[in-house]
């Protein structure tokens, strides 16, 4: 695998830092003739990073025939044309609107978007402890298997791995059925 | 394979054509497995949510460190500079000692304070003599250009004459930064016994160099007096702990 795409399928947020600051100078170069304003530039392109990671976690680059960076200008600019879409800008957004056969649209669960189990579930998240948030991000969210999850969290073996994520489990059910 | 297995497999997108007709089945038999199975996917969006929150935060922090790298300004006022860059690079070592210890640990406040927190004056204001304060400018501006050998001899020179005890957190500074943590520990050892608005960060950065030294007991000790005190790294330092247990 890549080094980049392991970084993004693996890496924490510092090394995901990193490489932000890798891709910036390509991906401002890119976007500097949208003539958005330095804040709305930086904003979209860290949504259009944390895109990409998501795409990479999903599996959609494991078998790109193009750069990796070049992957994210196009989430890029369809970013910058939702956008400008939505804002009352002059320019004319439909002379960037990307093309069918390169839109990298994709639905993201968005905060506002929760159903009121998920709010709730959400607040009960964060209650448990952080070794347990933290399992069940990277086992359910960022598809670490086991094995991975026993090496990186310095676990003594699978087994403790597992039994400690059936009890987050049960833990965070706890919280739902008697909130502290 | 188990029906745990099965269930995760599915929640986590990879259940092949076969499991997946034999999950069926079993839902077919038990139809609490699909509240289960409902119940983990909405725990992996969650997660994700909060993960990308999380990961915003800290792309955020990151852009801010580019930008202030490309608008660099003359500071007005020299020790703030010199304070703001200590605490960068003590912070960072400590997030690279936690990252270590962590691996997929996320700490944006960290990141974030290393880079933008603007360090008020917080060294008493005291009247100096015109010598002590090209003195010190010159120990600064050392530091400053990452001389850090020449920035602790001043430093140390400075000590004896003045006794000021923020000198020894100076001290503690350099010698870290020269990767020579068992010569700091004394020196914040000695800090942390004297009377200074600083002494809770010398804590920190104490507990930091004991950790560096695998010394986890007094380490854990001055972070559960930090976490104690709740004013500064309170949750940096409840993170830390929890590694080191």
């Amino acid at each position: 695998m890549k080094e980049e795409l392991f970084i993004l399928k693996r890496g924490n947020h510092l090394a995901l830092s990193k490489l932000y600051e890798d891709y910036r100078s390509y991906f401002m170069q890119f976007a500097k003739k949208f003539n958005l304003d330095p804040d709305t530039l930086a904003d979209i392109y860290q949504d259009s990073f944390i895109a990409l990671r998501e795409h990479a976690l999903k599996g959609n680059l494991d078998h790109l025939k193009s750069a990796i960076k070049t992957y994210l200008t196009s989430i890029g600019k369809y970013m910058i044309y939702e956008r400008l879409k939505t804002s009352k800008s002059k320019i004319a957004y439909e002379n960037i609107a990307p093309k069918q056969d390169e839109s990298v649209e994709y639905k993201l669960l968005e905060e506002d978007e929760l159903s009121s189990e998920q709010v709730a579930l959400r607040v009960h998240f964060k209650k448990l402890g952080k070794r347990c948030q933290e399992m069940l991000t990277l086992f359910y969210y960022r598809g670490l298997t086991i094995e991975e999850i026993t090496d990186s969290l310095g676990y003594e073996n699978k087994n403790v791995v597992k039994s400690q994520k059936s009890r987050c489990l049960k833990s965070l059910k706890d919280l739902i059925k008697n909130p502290l | 394979m188990d029906k745990e297995q099965l269930l995760d497999k599915y929640v986590r997108g990879t259940i092949t054509e076969e499991e997946q007709i034999l999950l069926d089945e079993l839902i077919q038999i038990n139809a609490n497995l699909k509240e289960e199975i409902e119940f983990r996917t909405a725990v992996r969006d969650v997660a994700g949510l909060e993960d990308r929150t999380q990961l915003k935060s800290v792309l955020q922090a990151t852009e801010q460190k580019l930008i202030g790298h490309q608008t660099k300004v003359i500071p007005i006022y020299k020790k703030r500079s010199f304070w703001a860059a200590a605490a960068s690079l003590l912070i960072l070592f400590g997030v690279s000692l936690y990252m270590l210890l962590n691996p997929f640990a996320v700490d944006p406040e960290a990141l974030y304070a290393a880079n933008f927190e603007p360090y008020k004056n917080v060294v008493y204001p005291m009247v100096r003599s015109e010598q002590q304060l090209s003195d010190e400018k010159k120990a600064f501006s050392a530091y400053e250009n990452e001389n850090y050998t020449d920035a602790l001899q001043q430093f140390e020179t400075l000590y004896q004459n003045t006794s000021a005890p923020y000198l020894l957190l100076y001290q503690a500074n350099c010698h870290m930064a020269l990767s020579d943590t068992k010569k700091a520990i004394p020196l914040l050892e000695k800090f942390i016994t004297l009377d200074s608005p600083l002494l809770i960060r010398g804590k920190w950065y104490l507990a930091l160099a004991y950790l560096k030294e695998n010394n986890k007991a007094k380490s854990s000790v001055l972070l559960t007096e930090i976490v104690a005190d709740g004013s500064y790294k309170k949750t940096t330092a409840t993170k830390l702990l929890e590694a080191i247990d």
